[in-house]
């Protein structure tokens, strides 16, 4: 079976990128593929704690990414710079991440079968 | 006085640096969508301006989790249609 690396380099809200990213991990696990998520760029916003969508009624994506373990998606990876610009840590993020050095992300690029970006 | 609408990220696009070489003393910012992510590093984006002159739409900033800086100002809908009646013409940033 192949594996497949989702990466999320949009922030949150303004397209729906996340859910579209999302909803494509969650199907492509449910069909027992090797699903992982890697955030980038804007995209580690979407992982920030305290989001209130619904002040701009918009829609709460954070029951989705703390459903992940039930889906069986454990393998999640961040990029420790991109967080480190926006002023982030591992620990203003929603769910447990592993951070990843840009050594750490070129390897994972390698080791997926199939990228797809969102 | 020119009120500038930024709503791209200040991260991934150059919409607030360009703004920033068109802005002349006197005229607003108002941080709108994406370009409120600008509250992430304000020490980065923002710290060279006055008080009273940074504005952001305090939902979308809200909707991202961001809190604002004391030297920021948030408004709502009403307070947006405010700013735009202040200034005598308006510009968007994208």
């Amino acid at each position: 079976m192949k594996s497949v690396l989702f990466i999320n380099r949009q922030p949150p809200h303004s397209s729906l990128a996340t859910r579209e990213a999302l909803d494509a991990a969650l199907a492509t696990a449910a069909f027992g593929v090797d699903t992982a998520l890697l955030f980038l760029d804007d995209g580690v916003f979407q992982l920030r704690r305290q989001q209130q969508p619904a002040a701009a009624q918009l829609k709460a994506t954070a029951p989705i990414f703390e459903s992940l373990d039930l889906y069986g998606i454990e393998q999640r990876f961040v990029c420790a710079e991109s967080l480190r610009l926006r002023g982030l840590s591992t620990d203003d993020l929603i769910i447990p991440v592993q951070p990843l050095d840009a050594d750490g992300v070129r390897a994972l690029l390698t080791r997926f079968d199939h990228l797809l970006s969102f | 006085m020119i009120l500038h609408i930024v709503s791209r990220s200040p991260f991934t696009h150059d919409a607030l640096e360009r703004c920033r070489t068109a802005f002349t003393p006197g005229d607003l910012l108002l941080l709108i969508e994406d370009g409120v992510l600008a509250l992430a590093t304000p020490d980065r984006f923002l710290s060279d301006l006055q008080p009273h002159v940074v504005y952001v739409l305090r939902s979308d900033a809200q909707a991202r989790g961001l809190t604002l800086p004391a030297t920021v100002e948030g408004v709502d809908y009403t307070g947006f249609v405010d700013l735009v009646a202040r200034c005598s013409k308006s510009v968007s940033w994208f």
